[in-house]
């Protein structure tokens, strides 16, 4: 049964995926009125089931579903999470013992990473099926708005810069397969400011167009983007050119119980130029790359018509944008990229607002008011 | 609030906490680095300048100093009824260095007495109770601008039992000031491994300041500031400026970057090379060996640059690069044996770097171990 509201055991299901405090209290708060006799078609979980995402289904992913009675998404999930340990082993055994060299550690770097997405979207996704209603707590749209604008506000704490406040501006123009979308970012109090346009080409996916639509929120991005981020008072300009292949699949390709749920994933690499602006001296620009990578699961809320919208937790091994590397007192300090939770929520068929917080070697949040518009 | 609602908000506002209180991993370290070079107890107080030593024991009659610098400058109060005779031990000290001591403005005529190794220096003082001192340690060139090498030496980590040939060949080479460290001394930095790596550079002629690295950190709170001291350093040497920092966790914290500004000022008119764990860039951009986040290698790095700093050395990843950030020479070392960086040709190794106040680095070689 899909629903066009905010299912209210959401939040519960947001806050248990982050603390691991997700219990059974979360249906008593929001039962639904799925049938338990077909698992398949999401029926209230069990304390166990709720228990079993976290023991042992933090180590045997897909176990919530298992015990919930769906044996062959549970299976399915263990088998995306032992996909993801092989690639973590392929991709992080050549850079131990090759001490990270520069010959490979880029695309095992990469392999890595894309393991460890596989490896966190199956623990989700157990925890999602255990405690998504059936269909899911939304589902997607089929068409991409021809348009999409938004101005908001982001607190970006950073210890180690004298910035906060900044204002966000951003237009997303798409016409059938192709996407144009400038942002930027201004400081409200010093000389900062990071403006990006990225050009973008749906492969796959819903597109601004008429007609039938897509067949699901699934989709595939070609993208580029031309980045200049200003430190005028730091003395320094960042210009970042970039490619980026982008994917959506909406995890019911899997299984049934995964309806209105969807992961992320992402590879792409940057030429970086460093140009200085230090008084009195002629500093020569300095290059460099970067790899880019990403991964998320996330969720419809409503739709496909308004009000409607998407929550997605993701991990970006970015390291070059206000929220960059992830420090903490671990010996991976650094070395991982941030993570951040994106949610777009559309009250009616034009405006919504979006919300945005990353925690990496700063801490971004914020929120903006969008206005889309479909091709009529 | 229903249950479930109370534990998730305390969960998350929990989490929260966590992840705030990560934006500055290494606040601590800072904070203890103010904490150098002092103690008191056993009839006397004992104040390091700057913090270039710790004081590794205080008992009646007797300081122990581990030098972080070349020359150490020393405040001590001797209380009433404290005893007449002490004896100033200094380890990690250069090898020529000598003790000019006055009580009270009074100059003193220290005793010095015969040690085993030649950077464990000791003299015995007689003092007339209570009396305030002022030690200065230092070698009798120390203050003469003129050109010297020294050598750059990190990553050690597990390979301490290999470690000794590489301190033979540091030994053999001529004229060398002292081993400058970005660190990972240690494998996973426990009390007993950087008291393992400190009885090992007994063997070394020369002493070994610097910085820690991460390895040195993965037991928190660190031995390091009992031991070596402090993590960030500013010393003067022949009228070259050294400066190391602490960048172990892939950023500097907010404190050592006022410090750094203040060192960067102060050594602006003369050579000035900078030593720090992680690279501030990884020159292989990929690998992302540098810092945290790129925006913060890039404040860093302009920093240096308008500070005027004339070469930068790095370690962290196990192999040899020389390459330029923000037109400053710089150079990865990670040659002390630890899991080397594979197919590019470099095994253990050090650097010799040659400085003259006036001409800045004059020379960066690499002398192969392996």
């Amino acid at each position: 049964m899909v629903r066009s509201s905010i299912h209210p055991s959401l939040a519960a299901l947001i806050m248990g995926s982050i603390v691991g405090s997700f219990s059974v209290d979360v249906r008593a708060d929001g039962a639904t009125e799925a049938s338990a006799e077909d698992p398949s078609e999401g029926g209230a979980p069990t304390a166990l089931a709720a228990g079993a995402t976290i023991v042992p289904g933090l180590v045997l992913h897909g176990a919530g579903t298992w015990v919930d009675g769906d044996r062959d998404t549970g299976e399915d999930l263990l088998a995306m999470e032992g996909l993801g340990l092989g690639l973590i082993l392929v991709g992080g055994v050549p850079i131990g013992l090759t001490g990270a060299s520069r010959y490979i550690v880029g695309p095992a770097a990469a392999t890595t990473i894309v393991g460890f997405g596989l490896f966190t979207v199956s623990w989700a996704a157990d925890v999602y099926a255990v405690a998504a209603p059936p269909g899911g707590f939304g589902r997607p749209r089929v068409h991409a708005p021809w348009i999409q604008t938004e101005l908001g506000y982001r607190y970006v704490y950073d210890p180690r810069f004298e910035y906060r406040h900044f204002l966000v501006q951003g237009i997303d123009f798409r016409s059938g397969a192709m996407r144009l979308a400038p942002t930027a970012w201004w400081s409200t109090a010093t000389s900062n400011a990071r403006l990006r346009l990225l050009g973008g080409y749906r492969v796959a996916g819903p597109k601004a167009s008429l007609g039938k639509g897509a067949k699901d929120g699934s989709s595939l991005d070609l993208e580029a983007a031309l980045t200049r981020h200003d430190y005028g008072q730091d003395g320094f300009v960042i210009t970042t050119a970039e490619v980026f292949v982008r994917s959506r699949m909406d995890l019911q390709r899997v299984a049934k119980p995964l309806a209105g749920s969807f992961m992320e994933a992402g590879l792409g690499g940057t030429v970086q130029r460093f140009s200085w602006e230090i008084p009195g001296q002629d500093v020569p620009a300095d290059l460099e790359t970067m790899l880019l990578a990403r991964f998320g699961f996330g969720m419809y809320v409503g739709g496909p018509s308004a009000p409607d919208g998407e929550l997605l937790l993701y991990y970006d091994h970015r390291h070059d944008d206000f929220a960059a590397g992830l420090l903490s007192s671990l010996p991976t300090s650094g070395v991982l990229g941030h993570f951040g939770c994106d949610a777009r929520i559309f009250a009616t068929d034009h405006w919504g607002v979006a919300g945005q917080a990353q925690v990496g070697s700063a801490l971004v949040t914020g929120l903006s008011l969008v206005f889309r518009e479909d091709l009529q | 609030m229903s249950a479930w609602r109370r534990r998730s908000a305390f969960g998350f506002l929990s989490l929260a906490v966590v992840l705030l209180g990560c934006f500055r991993p290494s606040e601590q370290r800072a904070q203890r680095d103010l904490e150098v070079g002092k103690a008191s107890g056993a009839g006397a107080s004992v104040v390091v300048e700057h913090g270039l030593a710790a004081v590794r024991g205080l008992t009646p009659g007797t300081i122990v100093l581990w030098g972080s610098a070349p020359t150490l400058l020393s405040d001590v109060r001797i209380e009433a009824g404290a005893p007449t005779t002490w004896t100033l031990e200094v380890r990690n000290a250069m090898p020529s260095a000598e003790l000019v001591a006055t009580a009270d403005g009074h100059e003193l005529v220290p005793t010095p007495i015969e040690s085993e190794t030649s950077t464990r220096k000791r003299w015995q003082l007689e003092l007339a109770p209570p009396t305030r001192l002022s030690l200065r340690v230092a070698t009798p060139e120390a203050d003469e601008q003129g050109r010297f090498r020294f050598a750059v030496l990190s990553d050690i980590q597990e390979a301490v039992d290999r470690v000794q040939d590489i301190f033979d060949r540091v030994d053999q080479e001529p004229d060398l000031a002292f081993v400058w460290t970005s660190g990972d001394l240690s494998d996973s930095g426990t009390a007993e491994q950087m008291d393992r790596i400190q009885q090992e550079l007994q063997q070394l002629e020369i002493p070994m300041f610097g910085t820690l690295g991460n390895h040195d950190t993965f037991h928190a709170p660190t031995p390091w500031h009992g031991r070596f001291g402090r993590c960030n350093t500013h010393f003067e040497y022949r009228g070259v400026a050294f400066t190391a920092i602490d960048s172990a966790d892939g950023t500097v914290d907010p404190m050592v970057y006022d410090w750094l500004s203040a060192w960067l000022d102060a050594a602006k008119q003369r050579t000035h090379v900078f030593v720090t764990h992680i690279p501030i860039l990884d020159p292989i951009g990929v690998r992302g060996g540098g810092f945290a986040s790129r925006n913060e290698a890039a404040k860093l790095l302009s920093t240096l640059a308008e500070g005027r700093v004339d070469a930068t050395f790095y370690g962290h990843i196990h192999s040899f690069y020389a390459f330029e950030n923000a037109g400053i020479p710089a150079y990865i070392s990670g040659g002390g044996g630890a899991i080397p960086e594979r197919f590019d040709g470099v095994g253990r190794h050090f650097l010799v770097v040659e400085v003259d106040p006036v001409e800045g680095v004059t020379s960066v070689d690499r002398v192969d171990v392996d």
